[in-house]
């Protein structure tokens, strides 16, 4: 007898398929997916080349970016090696570039230092090598060049701030292990600001005084034992206002100097260390910004170059220092050059060599003399790089003497990384694309003249519009021989397989809806047009506004008008920017003002149609237009965190807000999540069908949001279900032991949310057990308790939040199916995927921040209502409900990146496809990374598993087989007939 | 196990004292590492890559610890409670594990008994457990001993495996039409019918019979009357 699967199993079997999810085929990595693997704009004092060992030749490119990622690159393809994303565990805000990175000489190491954290890192594959966590905050890094043993240990100068008497400390660690060789404390007002070592002493330069009228105060310690030798303070008389004027260079050199200006920059002061006197060097007219380059090397000569940057040039100064007597002289300047350029120091044993990049060149010069010993013009250059900084690599050829060959990677005001070999622009780095702020799916717009005769024929009568079709027509032949010579082509790479790339980087859209582009935009006020039909490469990048360093583009709302193909973005500073999505050419802009005056922005539907509505602060909107006021609630927030209903009463002319609820919650409570449905949130169906043909119908209320509220101190969380009209609690669930700490998120889709968090409680059904670990709560909401019933409203076709239904009841309340899932890993940045009909199911996208990957999670497996504690009956597997199992791991197949390391998402957003099947996927924070997700498999249209090959060859075979058949059949029929009868 | 939504009770009493233990500078506190050793899913751990972390967790406390050089995870600073281990891997996946530490050395635990940072005798015990499950449903212990030079405790961590993130295509082969039955079948009823009238024909009338056989039809009188037609 054959052994033939029961039914049920087989059943089983099936319905266990959705569950496990539609994975990622190897052959479409890369082709339906793209990810920039960033590491942020490089900072000029953490960026440097290093040998990782000391025997080996070539050298790494290691930063410290302005997104807390330390990484190593390989000069020669630009390709990353490793990262570590230092800012992924110090969540407490470290302002912009507040990391320190160095590297010893001949060290096969690299120390990091980011919050209070100090690493060390094996330079070649990016393992630690020992880390510590101190109170406080660094604010220096150094390694000490030599010192008594055979390693070079670690200076790391601390902030620690305490009920408002600062206290400085440095430490001394040991390289090998990590552990404090000494400790130097210091109880003292004053501020420290970076720690300098030469030979035989360690400096700590400490700013004295009060803003206005600082002096710098200089504290010698002894090497071995971290004891105070002597403390200075040079006057700066009364010419130092700002520490941004403060440049500190040269740690590690023979002669570490500090150097500062004034507030005019019309001199510059310099102090050698250790000594008492400083010196002052005239800037030249019109100076802006000084830096200072000098090299790290004890061996190095005590030279240093001043740059000093006009606002339309730049040039250099090279100082030398007498080591004896401290006297600092003028050897030569190059000269001011126009544009913008940078200087990078390297050295070579005893020999400092500077590089200076220019928009057109690179010249190589040596701290000796004023000889050029390299010119290199800048070729191959499509994007113009403006540098802003650099850092150079010089080679002294062997044989040929006076041979170098130099490559600088600089940093352009593009925010692009470059990396010039001799003069040829090796590989660029769009580092510009992390700090993402927002980001939106915009549709590539038609041809505007397309668009114009359309509308041209369709308001012209129909015989005009004829003779103008088929003129259109006939002009359109002109096109004919160029698409002809395209379909050898097209067929070619359509039957392999590959992908056609949109030709000459013309922008166009594709027939099922993949061809988009993302508009990000970043905090550094650069917006990027991304066109994610060309694996994400940007198709424009314009900078909207120039942002002071340190501070952030705090962008409120983002909007896309399709059918203008504008976008439009609102700022907090009560700044805005109007970009064209196709070329990003500014239409109109308005840079930010000093004040935040806005608190959120709302996409709100008009008489004038759908606008983006600006809330400013204590959730104040203020009167509107008639025209441009919003018909729906708008919910804000009030100046004591509590939500507020606003709806705007027209008279004549104007409409005025007027509050309609207010939603305080308890004290002692605070909002950490808002959720609203997406602004396109298709639903397919009304209902959900059970497996005994009754129906359970959905609770699709648009005005609704799910508020989260945590209690610091009694750890619970609530999760309240708001009507926006009416301000009621729709439904609330409280669920303690939440841990405040760590992150609180929801999402929110059709009729169903979910939130996430940490738990940690014991049970209430049985108190012997408990429970922790990252969980994730789903709620379904439907329309009533039973099957086959709508509630009290019945198959209205309208309702209102405000007015009482006519039944005893009350106010519809939805009914609530809820459970709870452990998850296997903390999740983030949620996220639901958007089809276009919605008849898709659905999948909840999350970031990992921990395994660095994006996990696309079924809703059939956050199902409220699988069967509990047994197994599923077959009505309820015809539903696709299975047993429940309360943990969900991270399935590796889930996870959409696959072996992609992708770090820093803070947000996921969707878009529809023209295809129902598939939803456009698009994260960004430090990296960026998009896809096509499709949760019901890819069932419209064929994948790149079908094999048109085989189909083709197998067309071919049978053709081949017919034709020669034929003959023989014909033959073999003639032969019959001539036959002799029987 | 259901884990209930709206109906929880209040903390334990064994989460309020872990959790309860803000100050950090009178609590005892200790060093760990993790080890991972070779397994069979990962012969050579130094091909973990270097974004791999292992994170502690309880309420209110999070620690977090990068791979080192000797493929360890080094975590400072850890105070007293009870604490789920995830180590987060690109290539690999890890087993939960349960970590306690406990100030207490009134209950004699031959695992381990440490002393470091801080000169408080803290112990270290460690076991699998079960997501989803009950916390003190602990599964197999994982050895926990003082093995290293500076007198942190070790724990030894578990591989579960390595992570496949792709599907595999199903290849079309030619035979693989041929293990469908409903093929075979067609197959072999196509055979049947293409075949059997041959077969008849060839097995009833061998050539040389069949023209005696129409010989002695046309001309059956002749053959008997002599053989003179």
């Amino acid at each position: 007898m054959l052994a033939i699967p029961s039914a049920t199993t087989l059943l089983v079997g099936l319905l266990a398929l959705p569950s496990g999810v539609r994975a990622v085929f190897r052959d479409e990595v890369g082709h339906i997916d793209y990810h920039h693997q960033l590491l942020g704009l490089p900072q000029r004092e953490t960026t440097f080349f290093h040998r990782p060992r000391k025997d080996d030749q070539g050298s790494l490119l290691y930063t410290l970016s302005d997104e807390g990622v330390l990484g190593a690159v390989n000069p020669g393809t630009g390709g990353v090696v490793w990262r570590q994303f230092l800012a992924g565990e110090n969540k407490d805000e470290t302002t912009v570039g507040e990391g320190f990175a160095r590297a010893g000489e001949g060290e096969g190491w690299v120390a990091s230092a980011y919050g209070g954290e100090v690493h060390a890192w094996d330079a070649v594959t990016g393992r630690n090598k020992f880390w510590a966590r101190f109170p406080g905050k660094v604010k220096d890094l150094e390694v000490m060049e030599m010192t008594e043993a055979e390693r070079k240990d670690v200076l790391v100068l601390f902030e620690e701030e305490e009920e408002e008497k600062g206290e400085t400390v440095l430490r001394r660690l040991n390289a090998a292990d990590g552990s404090v060789v000494w400790e130097f404390r210091e109880v003292t007002k004053d501020v420290p600001l970076q720690v300098s070592t030469n030979v035989e002493k360690v400096f700590v330069v400490f700013l004295k005084g009060t803003k206005g009228g600082y002096s710098l105060k200089v504290t010698t310690l002894d090497t071995l034992t971290g004891k105070r030798l002597d403390e200075l303070v040079i006057g700066t008389k009364a010419n130092l206002n700002d520490e941004q004027d403060i440049m500190l260079v040269g740690a590690n050199s023979a002669a570490p100097i500090v150097a500062w200006t004034d507030a005019d920059h019309t001199t510059l002061r310099v102090n050698v260390l250790g000594l008492k006197t400083s010196q002052e060097f005239p800037l030249v007219e019109g100076t802006v910004e000084v830096e200072i380059h000098a090299p790290h090397l004890i061996q190095s000569q005590p030279h240093f170059l001043v740059h000093t940057k006009t606002a339309t040039g730049n040039k250099g100064e090279v100082y030398h220092i007498d080591l004896k007597t401290g006297h600092i002289a003028k050897a030569y300047e190059l000269p001011l050059l126009p544009g913008k350029g940078a200087f990078a120091t390297s050295s070579i044993s005893a020999n400092v060599y500077f590089t200076r990049i220019t928009e057109d060149e690179l010249i190589l010069v040596s701290s000796q003399s004023h000889g050029v010993l390299g010119r290199w013009p800048l070729k191959n250059t499509n994007s113009k790089i403006a540098p802003i900084h650099a850092v150079s690599e010089v080679i002294k050829k062997a044989g040929t003497d006076g041979n170098y060959a130099v490559r600088s990677a600089a940093l352009t005001a593009d925010d692009e990384w470059a990396l010039v070999r001799n003069g040829e622009v090796g590989w660029t780095r769009p580092e510009g694309l992390s700090g993402g702020v927002a980001a939106i799916f915009a549709e590539i717009p038609e041809s505007e003249e397309l668009a114009k005769s359309l509308e041209q024929e369709a308001h012209s009568n129909p015989v005009q519009a004829y003779i103008h079709r088929v003129k259109r027509h006939i002009n359109d032949l002109q096109y004919l021989p160029g698409y002809l010579n395209n379909v050898p082509a097209r067929l070619i790479s359509s039957i392999a397989g590959t992908d056609v790339t949109s030709s000459a980087g013309k922008l166009s859209r594709d027939s099922f809806g993949f061809h988009k582009l993302v508009i990000l935009v970043t905090k550094r006020g650069m917006v990027y047009g991304l066109d994610i039909g060309n694996s994400g490469a940007a198709v424009w990048r314009k900078r909207a506004f120039q942002i002071p360093k340190g501070q952030k583009w705090d962008v409120k709302g983002i909007q896309v008008d399709e059918s203008s193909g504008q976008v439009t973005i609102l700022g907090a500073k009560n700044d805005f920017a109007v970009l064209k999505t196709e070329t990003g050419q500014i239409l109109s802009a308005k840079a930010p003002s000093s004040e935040a005056t806005t608190q959120s922005t709302a996409l709100v539907d008009t008489a004038s149609g759908q606008r983006l509505l600006r809330i400013g602060r204590d959730g104040k909107i203020g009167s509107l237009p008639v025209d441009k006021a919003p018909k729906q609630t708008v919910v804000t927030r009030g100046p004591d965190g509590e939500l507020k209903g606003v709806v705007f009463l027209a008279d004549e002319k104007t409409a005025h807000e007027s509050t309609s609820w207010t939603f305080s919650v308890p004290e002692g409570q605070r909002i950490v999540s808002i959720a609203t449905r997406p602004s396109h949130d298709a639903v397919a169906s009304i209902g959900r069908v059970l497996g005994d043909r009754t129906v359970k119908y959905k609770y699709l209320n648009p005005n609704t949001i799910v508020v989260a509220a945590i209690d610091d101190k009694a750890w619970t969380l609530t999760v309240y279900l708001l009507d926006t009209v009416s301000g009621q609690i729709l439904s609330s669930a409280k669920y303690n032991g939440v841990d405040p700490t760590k992150s609180v998120e929801c999402a929110m889709a059709e009729n169903w949310f979910v939130c996430s968090f940490f738990g940690q409680y014991t049970l209430r059904e049985n108190s012997a057990q408990s429970l922790r670990g990252y969980q994730i709560v789903v709620s379904d909401l439907y329309e009533s308790e039973e099957a086959n019933d709508r509630g009290p409203l019945g198959d209205a076709s309208t309702f209102s939040s405000l007015d009482p239904v006519d039944v005893p009841t009350g106010v519809a309340l939805p009914s609530v199916v809820s459970q709870t899932y452990v998850m296997g890993a903390p999740i983030s940045a949620l996220q639901v995927s958007q089809t276009r009909q919605g008849i898709t199911s659905r999948q909840l996208l999350a970031y990992l921040p921990e395994s660095h990957g994006i996990m696309a999670i079924p809703k059939m497996l956050l199902e409220p209502r699988r069967p509990v504690g047994r197994d599923a009956t077959p009505a309820e597997m015809e539903e696709g409900l299975f047993k429940y199992h309360p943990a969900i791991e991270i399935d590796p197949k889930s996870v959409i990146t696959h072996e992609r390391d992708v770090i820093g998402i803070k947000k996921i957003i969707t878009s529809p496809a023209i295809v129902e099947s598939t939803s456009l996927v698009f994260a960004y924070g430090v990296d960026i990374f998009g896809t096509r997700v499709t949760p019901s498999f890819l069932f419209d249209i064929l994948g790149k598993g079908f094999n048109k090959v085989s189909l083709v060859s197998t067309v071919l075979a049978l053709f081949v087989g017919v034709t020669m058949l034929a003959p023989m059949v014909r033959k073999k029929q003639i032969n019959l007939r001539w036959s002799a009868p029987m | 196990m259901r884990i209930p939504t709206l109906l929880l009770s209040l903390l334990g009493a064994a989460a309020a004292t872990t959790a309860l233990s803000h100050t950090h500078h009178h609590t005892p506190q200790t060093s760990l590492k993790i080890y991972i050793p070779p397994s069979a899913p990962l012969p050579n751990p130094a091909a973990l890559p270097p974004q791999t972390r292992a994170t502690l967790n309880s309420l209110t406390k999070h620690h977090s610890a990068p791979l080192s050089e000797a493929s360890n995870f080094h975590f400072h600073n850890v105070t007293p409670g009870s604490y789920l281990l995830d180590i987060h891997c690109l290539t690999h996946a890890f087993i939960p594990l349960r970590v306690d530490i406990s100030s207490s050395s009134s209950s004699p635990s031959s695992s381990s008994s440490s002393s470091s940072e801080g000169d408080h005798p803290l112990q270290i015990e460690a076991w699998e457990t079960f997501r989803g499950n009950d916390w003190g449903n602990k599964g197999e212990k994982v050895s926990a001993e003082v093995s290293d030079t500076k007198n942190a405790v070790v724990v030894v961590a578990r591989m579960a495996g390595s992570k496949s993130y792709f599907m595999e295509r199903s290849g079309f082969s030619v035979l693989s039409i041929f293990k469908n039955p409903i093929i075979l079948l067609s197959l072999v009823s196509m055979g049947l019918f293409l075949g059997m009238p041959k077969l008849i024909e060839n097995s009833r009338f061998p050539p040389k019979i069949s023209y005696e056989f129409f010989f002695v039809q046309q001309k059956g009188g002749c053959w008997k009357k002599g053989g003179i037609c």
